[in-house]
């Protein structure tokens, strides 16, 4: 019975790539998979309940990768993002957070890499080494992927947001470090768009379960303080754009709000939008009235930015 | 030698006199606030003065000009549009008869409120503006305008007088006995741009607190003008702009009333951007935080208020 589940889940994964792979032609590396650690994944569970993925969302990551999806060539374009999917550090929504937001990206040119990162049965540090060692690997294959070293962003939405604030504060952390020769390239972001992200580990605004998953049902302040990023941000955190809604009763926006008068305490140039409509996870939602409106607005930050070219 | 001194004398007056003119555009219908007398009104105040910037200061007469929405357009919306200046004078062309161009492009017709200042302080702009909008609610026939429809939107320190409407219209102090007053003083929306919101330290913009309320404010004064303080279940829905690089008045302002709305339930929307120093206005050249009239059409069409009312 394992052994045909184990099947079913690896058949639904590799249909999950085919058609991926599938949607484009242009590009011979659309869909390539990309392993983060191909030297061995560092601290390894060795008795891991194994991966799997069920109705778009993914469970139990134990090899994290990287997914490419080619932007749109006729662009002229060198901007990456990596996609950091939320899903409360315990399973990953690719379906909510990928789908239409990599189209979109896509579409400006930009190329996009889907972190799939390791969550709550490994607990902290190992989603943020994951993170550190995408930027680190994409801005090591820049020009294989034909993209700018300097242009290379993070997108996260919810706990996703989490990681890639992490990233953009913790890049030189030691934890993201494990002696391998790629540690010398940089793992600073170029910028980071936050979606209703989680951003502090501390009362009152803490999303619990994101902590639980992360520092465990008892973390220590130190824990706590650690992985509150509004804490953590320098003048050199790089340029961000938040958003997110009243209506989330999951993560208030006033996790957008801390991390907003961080960066405006450290004049780290930013943008923060918050709207009316959508409950926790809208992603590409549409018919949200004004809310639908942040691929537009992020368009043009984009754009301002020089990530996007303006016409 | 005594004409080479009067020549640019009088081209200064000359060009004084134009700009006068555009300020106070004569095509436009002016209303005088206070027909039956201003409250308070000091007897022996200089006359107002009108800058070559389109600027106001000095107001005894305070006013509302008209910008009618054409009526094949007019939607049923209007908007008071205070301009800001810290109290003392009023930016009266760039943020109020430009915005309102803007607002009748829209269908909605604007009402540049022109409001009393340092000279008098406290409560006579607070005066002003509810009147404005009890006055603009009681003629909505003649307007073509819906009573339900009536925003007020403010620059700076007139977005500390717009949100002050939206959270004082009940006030007594706005109130002088005259029939008007049995009207409602509360506008259905509130858009604050780069506004005024507290008078505490360390956020406060010191030179609207002295023109309200002088050098020595009583700590009652200070919480009944800071208006997150004021922020109750009835304020309207609010939608606010401003930039991180404003050094004028901190972005703080606009975060503190933003929570305090979400404190209270309040529908509403925030949009911060980098780039811009204060008094940006309708600055076509400042990238992202340029394109905010969009964000305003963007929220009010998803309350309706820019499509033809019922």
């Amino acid at each position: 019975m394992k052994t045909n589940l184990t099947h079913f889940f690896k058949y639904l994964s590799a249909y999950f790539l085919v058609s991926l792979v599938s949607l484009c032609i242009g590009n011979a590396k659309e869909g390539l998979v990309i392993p983060l650690w191909p030297e061995g994944v560092p601290g390894a569970h060795l008795k891991a309940s194994p991966e799997r993925y069920e109705a778009g969302r993914y469970y139990n990551i134990q090899n994290p990768t990287l997914t490419y999806f080619a932007g749109d060539s006729s662009k002229s374009c060198d901007t990456a993002i990596i996609l950091c999917p939320g899903g409360g550090y315990v399973r990953l929504a690719v379906s909510t957070d990928g789908g239409g937001s990599v189209g979109w990206m896509n579409k400006m040119g930009i190329s996009v890499f889907i972190l799939k990162y390791r969550l709550g049965d490994y607990g902290q540090p190992a989603p943020l080494r994951d993170v550190l060692r995408a930027v680190r690997l994409v801005r090591s294959r820049a020009k294989e992927f034909n993209i700018n070293p300097n242009k290379i962003g993070l997108f996260g939405g919810s706990a996703g947001g989490h990681l890639a604030a992490c990233a953009g504060t913790m890049y030189n952390d030691p934890e993201g470090k494990t002696g391998a020769a790629i540690d010398a390239v940089d793992a600073k972001p170029s910028f980071l768009i936050l979606q209703y992200p989680v951003i502090t580990m501390q009362d009152p605004y803490v999303h619990k379960g994101s902590r639980n998953a992360l520092l465990g049902k008892d973390p220590s302040e130190e824990m706590k303080k650690r992985y509150s990023t509004e804490l953590n941000v320098t003048q050199d955190t790089p340029p961000t754009f938040i958003f997110a809604t009243l209506e989330d009763v999951s993560v208030p926006m006033e996790n957008s709000i801390l991390f907003y008068r961080a960066l405006r305490k450290n004049k780290v140039p930013a943008e923060l939008h918050i709207f009316e409509k959508g409950a926790h996870g809208f992603g590409f939602g549409k018919n949200l009235g004004s809310t639908s409106q942040w691929p537009v607005i992020c368009e043009s930050w984009l754009k301002a930015n020089g990530w996007v070219p303006k016409s | 030698m005594y004409f080479k001194k009067i020549i640019p004398v009088i081209g200064i007056s000359l060009l004084a006199m134009f700009k006068q003119v555009s300020a106070q555009d004569d095509t436009h219908q002016i209303i005088k606030l206070w027909p039956e007398g201003v409250p308070g009104v000091k007897s022996n105040s200089d006359p107002e003065v009108h800058d070559k910037n389109g600027g106001i200061s000095n107001v005894a007469v305070p006013t509302l000009t008209v910008y009618k929405a054409n009526t094949d357009q007019a939607n049923g919306t209007a908007v008071i549009v205070c301009p800001g200046g810290g109290y003392s004078h009023l930016a009266f062309v760039k943020e109020g008869v430009v915005p309102a161009k803007w607002f009748v492009s829209h269908g909605v017709t604007a009402f540049v409120l022109k409001y009393r200042l340092k000279e008098y302080g406290h409560p006579a702009p607070l005066q002003d503006v509810l009147r404005a909008i009890r006055l603009v609610r009681s003629r909505v026939k003649e307007f073509n305008i819906k009573e339900d429809r009536i925003g007020v939107l403010g620059f700076s320190a007139g977005g500390h007088l717009a949100a002050s409407s939206g959270t004082l219209f009940d006030s007594p102090e706005g109130k002088t006995g005259a029939s008007l007053d049995s009207i409602s003083a509360r506008p259905n929306f509130l858009m604050l741009l780069y506004p005024v919101i507290t008078l505490r330290n360390p956020y406060a913009h010191k030179g609207s607190g002295i023109s309200l309320l002088g050098l020595n404010p009583t700590d009652e004064m200070v919480h009944h003008l800071s208006l997150d303080e004021q922020v109750s279940s009835s304020t309207p829905p609010t939608f606010i702009v401003q930039t991180e690089e404003d050094k004028t008045v901190p972005v703080e302002n606009s975060i503190l009333f933003y929570q305090a709305l979400r404190k209270s339930g309040i529908k509403s929307e925030l949009h911060l951007y980098a780039n811009g120093p204060h008094g940006f206005a309708m600055n076509p050249n400042l990238g992202t935080t340029s394109e905010w009239p969009d964000r305003l059409v963007s929220w009010m069409d998803s309350y309706g208020w820019l499509k033809q009312a019922q």
